[in-house]
């Protein structure tokens, strides 16, 4: 049986824990819809699997999450940033044990004054040889008055591995647009559609019910 | 062990550390000043310098600096009251280190001229006619700030200030010797520039400073190497070096380090990139017991740009922390970053990479990739890319890897015959090419040899 | 009523001028087919009519359906009716084709005042379009022309032109890149959009998508000017001579 956890921001309390049973499967979605200054700490334990779900909306919110892999265990992480405020995440994912397999993707739209510091920090630790972790952070400018840190940062001490990770920024060029708006679309169609694009993209992996919670209340922030 | 080991093991003991004092206080910063003949502004300056090294704390961050005792290194040795013109006039007993070093004699066809630093105090010179004929002056920096005070002063310690960090600040107030190098407008010169120099005696810090012009439409190339020998006692190198590319000028900037096992290399090496101008960094870093380095552009003009291409192996109880750093200041502006890290036997390499896009610097594009080997299991490698972008219409793309030599390729080269450690070797400078290619080829067969050299000891 | 009237049309970009004193009719239901060496302007032409951000209007009018859209943007002159298929059709990564093709649809009939339809009945209308185009393969989950073959992605702008209905729609080399069967499949999407009163605009270098738009004029260009223009009869004479006589 799937376990799903569904955490709103007010429901967090901070230096709470997470574990997820060795050989067990879960889903973890935490909703970040109001201002948070909190700490939480995720494990997965030997042989578990877990696919976690960050949505931050359009709040001053200071986010510590701590991952911890330990040996065969699996973790997908899916993060989709809206803002348009004062943002400052940091994301750890610390890899102990052997043969563990870690995906991590991150999209961040900025919109109006926002200003994000985002910290990904992906550790593979000395015992977690044979692992295959990867982070990929993509950000997306959507004004002239957003800015973006980004620190995907790397620690390898075991060497027979497979760890990566990548961040980058999007824009879609004149020409792209121009192309788009070919179709009939506006500049702020376009956006939304990017939107849209992002949301589908980040809920991949979810029954539908939660999907659309999800869905609905990335909805209400357009 | 290498039979080359007994040579670098050999310390040149010679006369001239008898003029030496270990520590720092004012009236030693002074007499580097009267000794040196130095401009009234130029001791301002140390004593500036001086005073923001008492109030500047260590670095918060990066690799453990708490076994170096600042008080208990030789800031300042004179050897030779003044720099030779010719390899004739070089002592006999430096003479001897350089030949037993295999260094080779400095003209030949390739080079252009050759400044050796001997400590504290450059003591060999020559410039080829052709040079001086254009204009360009390549000269130890002590003198050239005797005879071209104008060109020196506009310059020196703009692009570096003592401000910058702790050892800024150590270095703007004890720096001592180093290369001067000015290339008049539109002057293109094709052989790389080089220049040597090593540290001797024990303790000894070495603080000299380079500082180079390239007026608008130039073109040249300067290459430093460094080695060092063994020693107990901690060595320091704090150097710095500043690059000032004008209008539609290109440089490039290569170095190969190797310094001895216990030496600290915190180095600090910054450039300013004019409009339509172009700045290129080449490293390699081997040795050192501890290494902070991060070149620096600031693209400063509309359409500059920079490469950066660095290589990093951290051997047995080597810190390697280098990096690359790149301020995008103008409009159109391009940066390239690639760098490669080695670590075995414990090493631990780190790249600590910032790219700032500042809020006027439109469509700057970037690309930055980051790959890593770990030889073992004993050794790290960490990847730290910082990204402040503040401008929207910039295209950002930063790429990092981190893995093992695939044991396809390594049996591969075994099955042929070739022995283990030499394969290695083979992959780990295959895995490298894309940098050493950059280089002539006395360095790239260098820096080849110096892994080879590296690799030798881990197996057998 | 005239579709297409372009007076005096003088076009720069980065103040070089690219379209020099384009003049030429076109009446409705009537096709035209735009012919000339290469580096001629045809392709500019074809962007210039949608608005493409990188040409100044230097001088003259584009009079489209009795409107000038020079003041409108591309969006809006879509939604007029113009319909631009690209020589190569942008590849964007990390936009779902299936959103962008609903939410340009809805755009469109939004525009024309027409009634939103829904997502079920928009597949519908989908699903039916790609059978038309033979199109192998699930493109439900792909993104907007992300790893698509040359000839998917004329098939995926054809599918657009079905979508769109459009008055006017500009061909731009449609034919390049396609081989035998696909170049049937597009001139029997041509002959579908035409059933439905589309007329076309076709740049060409080559002739064989004239034998399923069969022009009713041909516009010459050569270095930006009008070089020809007259019946389909034209287009015979420089396939057989070249362009060799209008080349500066």
């Amino acid at each position: 049986m799937k376990n799903i956890i569904i955490e709103h921001a007010k429901d967090l309390k901070t230096n709470s824990q997470l574990i997820i049973k060795s050989k067990t499967e879960a889903f973890y979605i935490l909703i970040v819809d109001e201002e948070l200054i909190a700490e939480k700490e995720i494990i997965v334990e030997a042989g578990a699997s877990l696919k976690t779900y960050y949505l931050f909306l359009n709040n001053n919110s200071d986010l510590n999450l701590k991952h911890v892999v330990n040996r065969e265990a699996k973790l997908n992480s899916n993060s989709l940033v809206l803002s348009d405020s004062l943002l400052k995440i940091k994301t750890e994912y610390d890899f102990v044990g052997a043969d563990s397999f870690g995906q991590v993707s991150a999209d961040a739209v900025l919109n109006g004054a926002a200003n994000l510091k985002y910290e990904a920090i992906l550790r593979v630790k000395p015992d977690a040889q044979q692992s295959d972790t990867r982070v990929d952070l993509r950000l997306y400018l959507n004004s002239s008055a957003a800015h973006g840190q980004l620190t995907p940062q790397l620690e390898v001490a075991a060497n027979d591995v497979k760890a990566g990770h990548s961040s980058s920024t999007f824009k879609l060029s004149a020409d792209d647009l121009f192309y788009l708006q070919t179709r009939g679309l506006s500049l702020n169609q376009i956006k939304t559609l990017q939107l849209k694009s992002l949301s589908n993209k980040f809920v991949q992996g979810l029954d539908n019910s939660t999907a659309k919670l999800l869905l609905d209340l990335i909805t209400t922030q357009i | 062990m290498n039979n080359n080991d007994a040579l670098w093991e050999d310390s040149n003991q010679s006369d001239y550390m008898n003029k030496t004092r270990l520590g720092l206080d004012e009236a030693l910063i002074r007499q580097i000043s009267t000794d040196k003949n130095e401009p009234a502004w130029m001791l301002e300056k140390r004593l500036a310098s001086f005073e923001l090294f008492k109030t500047k704390a260590m670095p918060t961050w990066g690799p453990d600096l708490s076994k170096l005792d600042l008080t208990s290194i030789t800031y300042y040795a004179k050897a030779m009251d003044r720099p030779a013109e010719s390899w004739d006039d070089v002592p006999a007993d430096i003479k001897n280190t350089f030949d037993k070093l295999g260094i080779p004699q400095a003209e030949q066809e390739l080079l252009a001229g050759v400044g050796a630093q001997y400590e504290s105090t450059a003591i060999y010179h020559s410039l080829k006619e052709e040079l001086s004929e254009q204009g360009v002056i390549f000269e130890d920096l002590d003198i050239a700030l005797q005879k071209y005070p104008s060109l020196v002063e506009p310059y020196f310690m703009k692009a570096m200030p003592s401000s910058l960090h702790r050892f800024a600040a150590l270095h703007g107030a004890v720096w001592s010797g180093g290369t001067f190098l000015y290339i008049p407008a539109g002057v293109k010169i094709e052989q790389p520039l080089q220049a040597y120099f090593r540290m001797n005696a024990k303790g000894m810090g070495q603080f000299e400073h380079t500082l180079i012009i390239v007026e608008s439409g130039a073109q040249a190339h300067y290459i430093e190497g460094c080695s060092a020998p063994r020693y107990g006692v901690d060595s320091l190198h704090a150097g710095g070096v500043e690059i000032y590319v004008k209008e539609g000028a290109r440089f490039r900037y290569s170095s190969v380090e190797s310094w001895s096992k216990d030496a600290y290399n915190l180095n600090t090496k910054r450039a300013i990139v004019e409009a339509d101008a172009h700045m290129e960094w080449v490293g390699g870093n081997f040795g050192s017991n501890t290494t902070m380095l991060y070149p620096c552009s600031i693209l400063k003009g509309d359409r500059s740009s920079a490469d950066h291409l660095g290589v990093a192996f951290a051997g047995a109880g080597q810190t390697q922390d280098t990096g690359a750093k790149v301020i995008h200041l103008g409009k159109d502006t391009t940066s390239n970053i690639v760098t490669k890290s080695i670590s075995r036997e414990g090493g631990k390499a780190i790249y600590r990479g910032l790219v700032e896009i500042s809020p006027l610097a439109t469509n700057a594009v970037v690309s930055v990739k980051c790959d890593s080997l770990i030889l073992d299991d004993k050794s790290q490698a960490d990847t730290i890319p910082v990204m402040k972008i503040n401008n929207e219409t910039a295209t950002i793309s930063h790429e990092a890897s981190t893995g093992k030599i695939n044991a396809e390729d390594l049996f591969y080269l075994r099955s042929r015959g070739i022995k283990e450690s030499e394969a290695s070797a083979m992959i780990v400078n295959g895995f490298i090419e894309p940098i050493t290619k950059e280089l002539p080829l006395e360095y790239s067969v260098e820096m080849n040899r110096l892994v080879e050299l590296e690799m030798e000891d881990s197996i057998g | 009523m005239n579709i297409l009237e372009i007076k005096n049309l003088t076009v720069t970009t980065s103040d070089k001028i690219i379209l020099d004193d384009i003049n030429f009719t076109l009446a409705k239901g009537e096709s035209l087919a735009i012919m000339g060496p290469n580096g001629s302007g045809k392709s500019t032409f074809a962007k210039v009519l949608l608005g493409h951000p990188d040409y100044q209007i230097k001088s003259g009018s584009i009079v489209f359906n009795g409107q000038d859209i020079l003041k409108l943007k591309p969006e809006e002159r879509a939604a007029a009716g113009l319909f631009l298929s690209f020589q190569e059709p942008r590849e964007i990564a990390g936009l779902d084709l299936f959103s962008f093709l609903f939410d340009a649809y809805r755009a469109l009939q939004e525009a024309r005042g027409k009634e939103k339809i829904s997502v079920f009945d928009f597949k519908t209308i989908l699903d039916a379009e790609l059978e038309a185009l033979a199109v192998k393969g699930d493109w439900s989950n792909r993104q907007v022309n992300t790893g698509f073959s040359g000839g998917e992605k004329k098939k995926a702008e054809l599918l657009q032109l079905a979508l769109a209905e459009p008055t006017l729609a500009v061909l731009d080399e449609i034919d390049s890149g396609l081989d035998v069967d696909a170049l049937v499949i597009a001139g029997k999407a041509i002959d579908r959009a035409k059933a439905k009163g589309t007329s076309f605009l076709v740049v060409t270098h080559y002739r064989r998508v004239l034998e399923y738009v069969r022009p009713d004029k041909v516009l010459v260009l050569s270095a930006g000017k009008v070089a020809a223009f007259g019946g389909p009869e034209l287009a015979d004479k420089f396939e057989a001579e070249g362009f060799a006589s209008v080349e500066k």
